[in-house]
């Protein structure tokens, strides 16, 4: 008796099964930071009241924030901020992603003058593009300073210190 | 007074939970965007696609497919999908698998998505690129449009429940 042939569908949910997220190459992610004291906004709205807040002031606070780059939703931006190709932005400031590629790891660095808390934090860290993109890149308001920050994002080998060479005369 | 200091500045700057409004701006902002592209035949950026080679279109009509640059049977376009990773997280993606027409060898759609706006498609006249798959400034304004509407939304609801 001839085997029964697999329909399209079994074939399907079978392949569909077997694909895992870290071999998909074209991935959009929406995401942001999530702490287990997340709020929804109607839960921010509510703590507000009880806080004493007036709703035409809670409105005027989120919509504020919201439509003038303000930090409550500054990493909601960064997660629907255009991209072009798959998820990784065209940061025309950085400059380096079109050099050195995105499989490249950067790092944060801050001037280390006047920085802000935020930025201090950052300065030293080594990620990728796509984790940076993520927690916020410069001016993309998810730090203090805002677009004000003058931090930058350069190739993790690039910051190293050359040691002095002194040559004998 | 550093307890209430504490308290209040958590409220001034919340983190926020928009898992729910992350995954309906992917079903109904981020795909359609995408979408609507392909079928338009522009990229993600706006701009159109350089026009098919005329022997493309015919190869394209003798099969009966589609003649947009980035639809011929419908597949690609059918797979867009998304998924909730977890609190805050939502990934869109292309899902399936397809077999090329003919019969050859399946592929996955999310590996022909790759050929198309990666590795670039062979022609006479060098590799092509179709930078189809992102989030376009478009999307970006109505996923911010949507989170204002979402704001006024639920003050509105919470208006309704003080009267009550």
């Amino acid at each position: 008796m001839p085997e029964k042939k697999p329909s399209d569908k079994e074939i399907r949910d079978v392949y569909d099964g077997l694909v895992d997220r870290e071999t998909r190459t074209l991935s959009l992610l929406l995401a942001t930071k999530a702490t287990k004291t997340s709020l929804t906004l109607k839960e921010f709205i509510q703590s507000r009241l009880l806080a004493g807040s007036t709703l035409e002031n809670i409105e005027q606070q989120l919509l504020d924030d919201l439509l003038n780059n303000g930090r409550m939703f500054s990493e909601f931006r960064s997660a629907v901020k255009s991209t072009a190709i798959g998820s990784v932005n065209k940061v025309r400031d950085a400059g380096y992603v079109s050099s050195f590629g995105i499989d490249t790891k950067y790092r944060w660095s801050a001037v280390l003058v006047n920085t802000c808390p935020d930025c201090l934090e950052r300065h030293g860290q080594v990620k990728t593009w796509d984790e940076w993109e993520e927690i916020g890149l410069p001016r993309t308001g998810a730090t203090v300073c805002r677009d004000r920050c003058h931090c930058v994002l350069v190739p993790s080998d690039f910051a190293s210190i050359e040691p002095i060479k002194r040559e004998k005369k | 007074m550093n307890l209430s200091l504490k308290v209040e500045g958590e409220l001034l700057e919340p983190d926020f939970d928009l898992t729910d409004e992350l995954e309906q701006i992917a079903e109904r902002i981020v795909i359609p965007d995408i979408v609507a592209g392909m079928g338009s035949s522009t990229d993600i950026s706006d701009l159109p696609y350089a026009p098919l080679a005329s022997s493309t279109i015919k190869r394209k009509l003798k099969l009966g497919l589609n003649t947009s640059t980035l639809i011929a049977t419908g597949q690609l376009i059918s797979s867009l999908r998304h998924q909730v990773l977890g609190k805050n997280k939502v990934e869109v993606f292309l899902g399936g698998i397809r077999s090329s027409f003919h019969g050859e060898d399946v592929i996955s759609n999310d590996a022909l998505g790759d050929i198309l706006q990666n590795q670039g498609v062979r022609t006479k006249s060098g590799k092509r690129y179709f930078e189809f798959f992102g989030k376009s400034k478009r999307s970006e304004d109505r996923a911010i449009k949507f989170l204002e509407e979402k704001i006024k939304e639920e003050i509105e609801n919470a208006r309704k429940e003080t009267i009550r």
